[in-house]
Order: structure tokens, then C-alpha cells, then sequence
């Protein structure tokens, strides 16, 4: 490991306007309606900059299907994301801004203006998530028959990505330069990229903004050890993310690249209250707050008219049933014909399957409720195994020292370099994080009380990329 | 004196300027950094405190191969750009370049939708086709003829049009109480089939404040007599067949004379600035790239021309497009909008009396939704 005593964590702000809890703008202290509100959105950023974030995490999608109402409400419709990056650009100074796009579906020419822009008007702030897009629907909103498959989408992306790196590289350093009080072009400084075109723009602050990737695939990981700064997982257990870790550190190594300078970032969904007791509470104030689905629902569950199961066109994953017999898919072993209330049996612990004996864990690190206290409010319900079995992203629930001592476990213990933070829902959850646990990760010396630097690549401790001609 | 109205009816001519990509000649000093946003940002205030209309975001998204021979057009990428102005100002409206050429129009709807939110309803957009023997391939794209780049455009226009109204005002309620998020009986497919694009849609931003932004298109062909007019309108709603049906101009439009004036003290100088053009920066046309009238006079040529501007009731204001050696002089071009922001017994441009949206600002109606429009009839026998 590096050294500890240096080693600080990084990290992002998973925005999504309503919180990423799916009930969480549902919360009475939410705000449901800050998806198209440029101020709210200004504001959560600069907060995020008050605690001295890396970055800001702007996801995107290419279709609206109201479907994800049900399980992701903040990504059906949101602000484009370069809109939205312009805009945190002009609210903050320091925070760095995470902008996805979807090669898919774009061109190399037009993203790499836009990143150089955005790098430009930011100061050195600009961040590309290069994502290939699991919506196979967003093909019927861009003019092609069908999504291409995975081997076809990685293909393109490679492509794409060559092609903007070398957009970035296209400006020498001279090409732009100042001459007393004048400002000159030296055309013997530009050179054409592969496509032959030159770039229109001059080389940014960064020259390559940062590279984000996700994914679990083998041709995700070995994209991302080859050309990303910075890989976002997901992986809720910490044996997984621990091996996915070390798998894509060595890809990196592999590739010649110092696997220091590859940052794991795992997304972590994390509620913070000053005592145990009351996190536990927001926790299952917020599922509460799920509307499940009837227990003899269908796949997919209809509602009114027509129209509505024409919408359903993206894979909800998961949480798409909310009922006991998805619980029952999830645990190995059938839970169906039970109240909700009741508590659930200890010999349960022995019926399901490894999965399912995850997902117990799961419900019990984060309600601390088990299946064998002799107090019954300290059991788990049937309610309980249908939240668990819906969850599909790490989390922590717990006082300061609770969510300080996992995020250092994982982050000392070869897991991760920092955390995307899913806010479950905003502000409450982010103002609850910034006051009571950075303060702890910054006691612990793990956190950064100021910026070091003006750039992206300087929160990453990335070296600035050498002068070229 | 009657106020001025929100829709219909204004008085005064409307201006709007180019924000132009600056030409490059050689390693002739640049005259300003197209680079530096914050300078930018900077100008663009002073416009907008001067009572400037809109600004066009000029994009450089054509012709690059010339680069590394010291000739190009520089600058910010115009919808990134435009966001940044967009949060950083309050009364000024700002319209990005579309060249619809290279785009799709569901990501060109959902950025001007967004910038609409972000603008607060300041947005509109200038959709162009222009071409040039590198431009296609910059966007792995084969060149296409001008009659095949109208056709697209056309169809581009309707499809941005029925996304822009996917999704109906109001139809994400967000009810906490009731756990409804969203109605989806106010939400609305495309389902479009046509020619150069087939959307499904809806689009994945709620109805902006706007509704549809307002459209700015050169119609030079439709217009003989004034082959150097931008016409505006609230998005998709004057088909091309109005536009060509008659030499006037349709009833719900706004129609702009594009300008570049050559204004000096003298007649002379002003000649001599424009001769001498071919020597510097702007030998490449700067402004619109259909073509702009071109005043070249002195002070009191130009005040009797936007004199005759306002008196003219063809001409609803002009889009003002500077040679390079102007273009970011603000004393300059205060002295060349002042007779028209402020000519005798104009209304009052003072913030407060300053239409809140663009479209307000041109005049025009707002863009109601075509599917709120006719909700009851198409809804009720559901």
C-alpha cells in the first residue's frame, strides 16, 4: 500500500437531483423538484467544495422512460450534463466536474470541444466518464435501428477515445503563445489528428481532462487499467471490490502505467446522523417510503393504460418487483405468504443461499436488526428481506465513527482510493455528511481540510502532463 | 407612451449580436483570446447592460484542416460556452449555433431545453447547414448536397419541435404524499419516421420555461427581395411552406436583417477598413455564414440606415455581425446600437420594463404545448 500517512481519500458527489435512495425524494426534508433548478444545483456543488470533494459526479442516460420513476426518478430527466458542468464551473472554484458521455451515441469531434471547453471555462476542472450505454432503447432516439453489442460498443469506444486524445494532443505547447502584449498562433505547432482534422481549440489546462470509467465486464476492466484516470465501481461487498481492485491494478501494471496513478472510486450510499440509533431511523424512514409492488404482480407490473407498458423500455434491474417474491429470487428460498411485520425466523439464516446469506448481512450492517435477539425490535422483519433484496448499492448507515471506520477499512485495506457518495437524498444527507463525518475523516487524517491545487489532476495527485512540442 | 408588451406588439428594433469564432490568418496577432471565457463573459455583460436583445454563439465546428496552415476559426464550444453566460447573466438571451448537419436532434433538443432551464427562459437556437470540404469528414460523415442539408434541417426542426413538447408543463408532479412522480398522460412519444431521423422519444427533459425556444433560421431563397434575413419563431411553428408561400413574412415571425457594419468617422476610413479586410482576419466572413449586408459609411450613414431600420415594418431588428476589428470593441458598438436600443420615444429598456424571456424579448407569442393544446379533445376518451 502507499503510505498511509499521506494517502488521502478522494472523493465525488453522485449528483442526481432527488437523491439516489429511489424513495428518497419522498423524504419529508427532500427536495423533490431540484432536477431543472440551476441555483439548487449551484448550491449542493459548493457545498460539496465546502468539504473539500473532489469531484462532482454528472451521470447520464439517453432515454426517459417514466419506468425509472419506480427505482431511479433522478435519471429519467435531468439537465445535459455540459449544461449543468458550465453552470457548477461558474458556482465553484476548486471542485472538480464529472461530466458522462455515451460514445455510443456521440461523435469524438464534438466531445472533444466540448471537454476542452468545459476544461477551459473550469480552469482545469473537467472530468470525461466515458460510458458506452447499457439503455438499448436510446438507438430508437438516435436514429439506428438497433444498440450495438457489447464487442461493437468497446470497439467504437477505443476508437473514439484515440481519436479524442488526440484531438487534446493536437496543439503543441508553443501553438498559442504570447508575444508581448499580442496573442499568436504558431501554425507550425498544430498538427492534424489521425482523422486529419486539427483541433479548433487550444490545448486546456489539464490538455486531458480527467478519464472515468465503470464496469465489470473484461472489456470494461481492460479499457479502463488502459485508459482511465479514475474507475467507479459498484460492488456492494467488500471481498468484490477488493478483488476487482486488485484485478484492474495489475491490468494498469500491465499495461505499463504506474497502478498508483489508477484511482478506485466504489459508489457508497451513505447515511450519517450523530447517533447510531438515529441513522438506523432515516434508513428505514426512507424505505418505508418504497411503494412495493402486490404480491401476485407480474413481470413487468402494468398500470393504467396502454401507454404505460410501451414506456417500459429500459431493464430496471432488481428493483423493478417489490414484493416478497422477489425476496424470495434473492434469498434462494421461498419467504412469500408473510406479513410484513413479522419476524423472521432464525432458522432462515440456514435456508438461503450464499447470495441470500450476503443480503442478510447486508439488512443487519445496516439496520443492526438480526434473526436471533431476544428483543424483538432488534429482529428482522419480512419487510426488512424485501428492502435488502432492492438494494443493489454499497452503503453505510451509521454515527460519524461508524461511516469513517468502514470508508478507512475499505480504503486502507486494498478496496478503494475514495468513494462516489450517494446521497440518498438532498440536501439533508449531504449537509448531515459534510458536518458530522468530514470533520472524522479529517481528524483521521484521511481527508483534505483544503485544496492543494487548482486542477483535477492536482486532487488526484496526477502529474500534470509534460510540455510536447 | 404604451409599455412595452410581453408578446406582439414591440416598438423598438430588436438587436442581437454574433458572437463570432475568431478567424486565423497566419500569426497575424489574435485580437482577443476566444480562449478565455471569463473575457468573454465580461463582454458579454457590458451587451447585455447596454440593452442588447440576444447573443448568436458562433461555433468552430467547421472547417479545421486549415489549423495547421494558420487558418481556422477559434472558439469555445458554443453550448458549453452558452451555459456559462447563461448562469452568469440575467436579461440577455442566448442562442447557440446548431449546425444540423453533423447533430441528432434529440441531443440538440435536450441542450437547448437545458439551457432554457438554466437560462431561466432565455434560450433559443440558429440552426445552420453549412458546409465545407472538411466538416463532414471532422464528424466521419460524407458531404451531403444543399438541397439533401435544407431537407434535413426542415426535418431536424420538427422533430427538435415535437421533443421540445414531450413532455407536457407540470407533468412531473413529484407528489410525496402519494409517491406519483410523474403523469404519464402527460408524457408523449414522437414515434418519428422520416426521412433522415427516426426518434422515439420523449425527450429526457421536463417542459423548459419556454416551452419550445425560440428559432433562428436564415431564409434567404424564401425571400428574394431580402436574401439577408434571419427569421425567428417560437420552435416549429412556421412550416417552410408559410414562409415560401408569400413574399411577406408570416404573421407569429420576427425577421432580422444580418449586418456588418463597416462604421468609421469618415466615409473613407470606413472604406479603407473594409478594403483592407482581405489582408487581415477577415478575409473569412465572420458573422452568419449565409451572408450578411454589408454597411460600409460613416457615423451619420449609420444612424440614418438603423433610422431607416426602425421605420422599415418588413424588419423587426437586425442581427449585428462585426468585422473582426470591432467585434469585441464595446465603446464601438454601443455607438452603433444606441440608435436602435434607444431612438426618440422608444420604450424604456431599463431591466425592470425588459421582457423576462427570450421570446418575450422578439415579440413572439409563447409556445404553448401542441398536447396541453388539444388535451381534451385527444384525452377524452381515455
Amino acid at each position: 500500500m502507499p503510505d498511509d500517512t499521506t494517502r488521502q481519500l478522494h472523493l465525488g458527489l453522485m449528483f442526481w437531483a432527488t437523491g439516489t435512495h429511489s424513495a428518497g425524494w419522498r423524504h419529508p426534508l427532500a427536495r423533490a423538484d431540484g432536477a431543472f433548478d440551476i441555483e439548487f444545483i449551484q448550491q449542493t456543488c459548493r457545498d460539496a467544495e465546502d468539504a473539500c470533494f473532489d469531484f462532482i459526479f454528472l451521470g447520464d442516460r439517453l432515454v426517459a422512460d417514466p419506468a425509472l420513476a419506480k427505482t431511479n426518478p433522478g435519471q429519467m430527466a435531468r439537465l445535459e450534463p455540459f449544461v449543468a458542468a458550465s453552470a457548477i464551473a461558474a458556482a465553484t472554484q476548486r471542485v472538480g466536474i464529472v461530466v458522462t458521455t455515451n460514445t455510443t451515441y456521440g461523435d469524438p469531434f464534438t466531445v472533444a470541444r466540448m471537454l476542452a471547453s468545459l476544461d477551459h471555462i473550469s480552469r482545469g476542472r473537467a472530468s470525461w466518464n466515458i460510458v458506452t450505454g447499457a439503455d438499448a432503447a436510446a438507438a430508437l432516439n438516435f436514429s439506428r435501428n438497433a444498440h450495438w453489442d457489447n464487442d461493437a460498443r468497446y470497439d467504437w469506444a477505443t476508437t473514439f477515445t484515440n481519436t479524442v486524445l488526440g484531438l487534446w494532443d493536437s496543439w503543441g505547447d508553443a501553438a498559442m503563445v504570447r508575444d508581448g502584449p499580442d496573442l499568436r498562433i504558431d501554425p507550425t505547432h498544430i498538427r492534424p489528428a489521425r482523422t486529419g482534422a486539427a483541433a479548433s481549440f487550444a490545448r486546456s489546462p489539464q490538455r486531458h481532462p480527467i478519464i472515468l470509467h465503470a464496469g465489470t465486464s473484461e472489456r470494461s476492466r481492460d479499457f479502463g487499467a488502459r485508459y482511465a484516470d479514475v474507475i467507479f465501481t459498484g460492488d456492494a461487498r467488500f471481498d468484490a471490490a477488493r478483488d476487482y481492485y486488485r484485478d484492474v491494478k495489475a491490468r494498469a501494471a500491465a499495461y505499463g502505467r504506474n497502478p498508483a496513478d489508477l484511482k478506485i472510486v466504489p459508489g457508497l450510499m451513505a447515511i450519517a446522523e450523530t447517533t447510531t440509533d438515529k441513522a438506523v431511523e432515516t434508513y428505514d424512514a426512507l424505505n418505508r417510503l418504497i411503494t412495493l409492488d402486490p404480491e401476485e404482480s407480474v413481470q413487468p407490473p402494468t398500470g393504467p393504460g396502454a401507454a404505460q407498458a410501451d414506456f417500459q423500455y429500459v431493464g430496471l434491474g432488481r428493483g423493478a418487483r417489490r414484493n416478497l417474491a422477489l425476496a424470495s429470487e434473492a434469498l434462494g428460498v421461498d419467504v412469500r405468504g408473510h406479513g410484513y411485520d413479522e419476524l423472521v425466523p432464525a432458522a432462515l439464516q440456514d435456508q438461503v443461499s450464499e447470495a441470500g446469506r450476503h443480503i442478510l448481512a447486508y439488512i443487519t450492517r445496516l439496520t443492526r436488526r438480526d434473526l436471533s435477539s431476544a428483543d424483538p425490535r432488534s429482529r428482522m422483519t419480512y419487510l426488512d428481506l424485501i428492502h435488502g433484496a432492492i438494494a443493489q448499492s454499497a452503503a453505510v448507515v451509521g454515527n460519524p465513527a461508524e461511516v469513517a471506520d468502514h470508508m478507512q477499512w475499505w480504503f486502507e485495506e486494498g478496496a478503494a482510493d475514495g468513494f462516489n457518495l450517494f446521497m440518498p437524498f438532498l440536501p439533508y444527507a449531504l449537509d448531515r455528511f459534510r458536518e458530522l463525518v468530514v470533520p472524522e475523516l479529517q481528524r483521521r487524517g484521511i481527508h483534505r481540510r483544503a485544496y492543494g491545487g487548482t486542477r483535477l489532476r492536482d486532487h488526484f495527485g496526477l502529474a500534470h502532463l509534460p510540455a510536447h512540442a | 407612451m404604451p409599455p412595452p408588451s410581453l408578446h406582439g406588439t414591440r416598438r423598438t428594433p430588436i438587436v442581437g449580436i454574433v458572437l463570432s469564432a475568431l478567424p486565423v490568418i497566419g500569426t497575424l496577432p489574435l485580437p482577443w483570446n476566444p480562449f478565455d471565457a471569463s473575457a468573454t463573459l465580461d463582454f458579454v455583460r457590458e451587451l447585455e447592460a447596454m440593452g442588447v436583445d440576444f447573443i448568436v454563439l458562433e461555433d468552430a465546428s467547421l472547417d479545421t484542416s486549415g489549423m495547421p496552415a494558420g487558418r481556422g476559426r477559434l472558439a469555445l464550444e458554443a453550448l458549453t460556452l452558452a451555459s456559462l453566460l447563461a448562469v452568469s447573466t440575467t436579461r440577455i438571451g442566448i442562442v447557440p449555433i446548431v449546425n444540423t448537419n453533423y447533430l441528432q436532434p434529440f441531443a440538440v433538443a435536450r441542450q437547448i431545453a437545458s439551457l432554457d432551464h438554466a437560462s431561466h427562459g432565455r434560450a433559443g437556437w440558429l440552426a445552420v447547414t453549412d458546409e465545407t470540404g472538411n466538416a463532414a469528414r471532422n464528424h466521419s460523415m460524407e458531404n451531403r448536397a444543399a438541397a439533401a442539408r435544407e431537407t434535413r434541417r426542415e426535418e431536424f426542426i420538427e422533430v427538435v419541435g415535437k421533443l421540445f413538447d414531450s413532455w407536457e408543463p407540470g407533468a412531473f408532479v413529484r407528489d410525496k404524499a402519494s409517491g406519483h412522480f410523474v403523469d404519464m398522460a402527460r408524457a408523449h412519444f414522437l414515434h418519428h419516421e422520416g426521412e433522415a431521423f427516426q426518434v422515439k422519444g420523449p425527450l429526457n427533459v421536463a417542459a423548459s420555461p419556454q416551452g419550445r425556444p425560440p428559432l433562428l433560421r436564415a431564409i434567404g431563397p424564401a425571400l428574394a427581395s431580402h436574401p439577408d434575413c434571419v427569421m425567428a419563431t417560437a420552435t416549429g411553428v412556421t412550416p417552410a411552406a408559410t414562409i415560401e408561400a408569400g413574399s411577406s413574412k408570416p404573421a407569429p415571425a420576427r425577421l432580422l436583417r444580418k449586418v456588418q457594419p463597416f462604421v468609421e468617422a469618415t466615409r473613407a476610413d470606413a472604406q479603407a477598413r473594409r478594403a483592407s479586410r482581405h489582408a487581415g482576419h477577415d478575409s473569412h466572413e465572420s458573422g452568419c455564414p449565409d451572408g450578411s449586408a454589408v454597411i460600409t459609411g460613416n457615423w451619420p450613414d449609420w444612424d440614418a440606415f438603423a433610422g431607416g431600420l426602425a421605420g422599415h415594418p418588413q424588419f423587426d431588428g437586425v442581427l449585428l455581425s462585426l468585422p473582426v476589428h470591432a467585434a469585441r470593441d464595446i465603446d464601438h458598438i454601443r455607438r452603433l446600437i444606441a440608435p436602435l436600443v434607444a431612438p426618440p420615444g422608444a420604450p424604456d429598456r431599463a431591466p425592470a420594463a425588459v421582457a423576462p424571456t427570450l421570446a418575450a424579448r422578439l415579440g413572439l407569442q409563447p409556445a404553448a404545448n401542441r398536447f396541453t393544446r388539444t388535451r381534451t379533445d385527444a384525452f377524452s376518451h381515455a
